[in-house]
């Protein structure tokens, strides 16, 4: 039944809003603002909180998990299929094999490379959303908020979260796939409570603050290796939507030039041009606009 | 007091499954891998006593036949070289099927034909391997240098199974310890072996395979000469069985218990179907097309014992959140 409201989110591992992580930023925000007691005010004010996009999202938050339960899940291919796939394709193109490593080395290359490419794919992704014209349609539903807090996050198309879905199944499966072809049974992930040490930690470490107005940024050198809350704001001002694509990794917006440092950027605006945001005021109208060919806009 | 329950129930459930892997490990140890090399090692010294007492060729061949059935059960799932790096290469000294890239045949026919001592002709591994014997057995002239010569390779082989019997008695403390590692073992020997049995043992010699697609070729079966390649897949695939589909609570009992009764039903119903197959495969004769349809049946084994293994990795089917931005 807690699926239906979308409560599970909160106690499942895997979800962006899992209780610990929230707790986390929450200790990180509160650190955060107790060296910048300036921007106290606006962070915590009701205005904020409770502001028409804000709460936007929260009832968007309830909607698009039914949508994901009844229209998306069922379709999207289990990445096993795709495991499976993989392993087939390469044993029938290159015959059958098994190279012989230690556990430990095969648990240390699945986990960080499955965690490398995954984030490269999403960066990818991420970028086609943004310069491929069909697709920017129905991303700029998750950019015409005009507040961020953390359930922006699920403020995003269910087309979007198709192609996510099919990323990440594809990714996995390949990946799996592979790992499985070449060492058989002796492939595992090293996870914390179920979840690649990676994106547990970078989950624990502000992953909410990145749809916040905490401005909490990293050390130059950092911030070339990891995206930083702040460098996602970046992402998601009126100026720099074009800036910023990675989900944890800084490494591939450095590599393909679409970095942008925090210390480059001082004030950010959030949300689409001004004309265009009442196109997304509603539940209906962030579900329907995509479609809507007359309403397309390239910003 | 609920929470009391709940710790002492999962101690108990926990215990048990121990205990359970523990049994399974032990039959397998005693009866699969000790039983199999031990009736291998028992037909071939009825071998080689026929051989000294100069018995018949239609028994010598029939002894062949059961050292067939019962070598390719140890070959199947050997899983000495796991137990002891140094044994990695045994297999070989008693069988070169698909390990060996020079002409077995001419090279045996010359050892026959020459006249010098045969201690000294029988210096190649290769010499002393289940496959001269059948080249020595079953093809014309069975003179007293095939005796002698035949002799030689029965007693190698029986040393060499010896050896695996010494393997597996002496250094079989993990498998019966680290029940991760054991059960990665005994997966991946499964996926090697049913992959041979399709492309190597069916699909090469049915032109099914990649590497001999619509080249079907008979001389190319495992025991072309003797006429016994039926007989050794249906001793493989009654391995399988041995180990996923016995009488008593065997591997895949276990792999049920840990929730994977779908896949191996799965697995059992592929080798069950593929033993049924095998009727399709009339008088050794590969280049049928019938054969087709043992060949989609290994497939789907082969198959179906890499879906069990990426089920059991639990790769997450959840669309994760870390997407969107």
């Amino acid at each position: 039944m807690e699926n239906f409201f979308g409560l599970e989110y909160f106690i499942d591992v895997h979800k962006r809003v899992y209780y610990i992580y929230i707790i986390s930023s929450l200790v990180l925000g509160m650190l955060y603002l107790s060296v910048n007691q300036k921007e106290k005010r606006v962070n915590l004010s009701s205005k904020l909180w409770l502001h028409q996009s804000a709460r936007l999202d929260y009832s968007y938050f309830f909607i698009s998990n039914l949508i994901k339960i009844l229209l998306i899940f069922p379709i999207v291919l289990s990445s096993k299929t795709i495991a499976l796939s993989t392993i087939m394709f390469l044993t029938d193109t290159f015959g059958y094999t098994r190279v012989n490593l230690s556990y430990e080395v095969i648990l240390v290359l699945f986990t960080s490379i499955l965690f490398i490419i995954s984030d490269f794919t999403r960066y990818f992704l991420h970028r086609l959303l943004h310069t491929v014209p069909l697709l920017w349609r129905f991303h700029k539903v998750h950019h015409s908020a005009k507040v961020l807090n953390p359930l922006t996050f699920y403020r995003v198309h269910p087309v979007e979260n198709l192609l996510f879905g099919f990323r990440y199944v594809l990714s996995m499966g390949i990946v799996s796939g592979v790992f499985i072809y070449l060492f058989g049974s002796k492939v595992d992930i090293y996870d914390v409570v179920g979840v690649n040490i990676f994106v547990f930690v970078f989950s624990i470490l502000g992953s909410n603050l990145r749809h916040s107005h905490i401005k909490l940024s990293y050390p130059k050198v950092l911030e070339t290796v990891l995206i930083s809350p702040y460098m996602h704001q970046i992402h998601h001002s009126t100026k720099f939507f074009n800036k910023n694509f990675g989900g944890t990794l800084a490494i591939w917006d450095y590599m393909f030039n679409t970095h942008k440092f925090s210390k480059q950027v001082k004030t950010v605006k959030f949300g689409l041009k001004k004309e265009q945001m009442g196109d997304y005021d509603s539940i209906i109208k962030l579900l329907v606009t995509p479609f809507r060919m007359s309403k397309i806009e390239n910003q | 007091m609920m929470i009391m329950k709940k710790i002492v129930l999962s101690a108990l459930l926990l215990v048990s499954s121990l205990l359970a892997e523990e049994k399974v490990m032990k039959s397998i140890l005693d009866d699969v891998l000790l039983h199999n090399v031990h009736t291998a090692s028992l037909h071939a010294k009825i071998l080689f006593d026929d051989l000294q007492t100069k018995k018949e060729l239609s028994v010598l061949k029939n002894d062949f036949k059961n050292l067939v059935v019962s070598w390719k059960k140890v070959e199947t799932f050997y899983l000495a070289a796991e137990f002891n790096e140094d044994s990695i290469d045994t297999p070989r000294y008693i069988d070169v099927f698909h390990n060996l890239k020079e002409n077995l045949s001419v090279q045996i026919q010359r050892v026959i034909d020459s006249k010098d001592n045969l201690d000294i002709e029988m210096y190649k591994h290769s010499f002393k391997t289940i496959n001269a014997l059948e080249y020595a057995l079953y093809t014309d002239g069975f003179d007293d240098r095939r005796y002698e010569l035949s002799k030689i390779i029965v007693r190698n082989i029986i040393n060499r199974l010896d050896e695996i019997n010494e393997v597996y008695v002496s250094d079989n403390k993990k498998f019966l310890s680290d029940f991760k590692w054991t059960n990665d073992v005994i997966i991946n020997m499964l996926i090697d072996s049913s992959f041979k049995l399709r492309d190597w043992r069916v699909g090469d010699i049915a032109g099914y395979s990649r590497k001999s697609k619509g080249n079907a070729d008979n001389k190319k079966a495992e025991y072309f000469i003797s006429a016994n390649s039926t007989t050794a897949i249906q001793s493989i695939l009654d391995t399988h069985k041995q180990i996923m589909d016995s009488p008593t609570y065997d591997f895949g009992d276990m792999l049920i218990e840990n929730g994977l009764k779908k896949e191996v039903q799965l697995i059992r119903n592929e080798i069950n179907n593929s033993i049924e197959n095998l009727k399709y495969l009339k008088n050794e004769d590969f280049e049928n097309k019938e054969v087709k349809i043992l060949y989609v049946s290994l497939d789907k084994l082969h198959r179906s014992y890499y879906s069990s293994l990426v089920n059991a990795l639990e790769i997450n089917t959840k669309i994760l959140d870390a997407d969107g931005d």
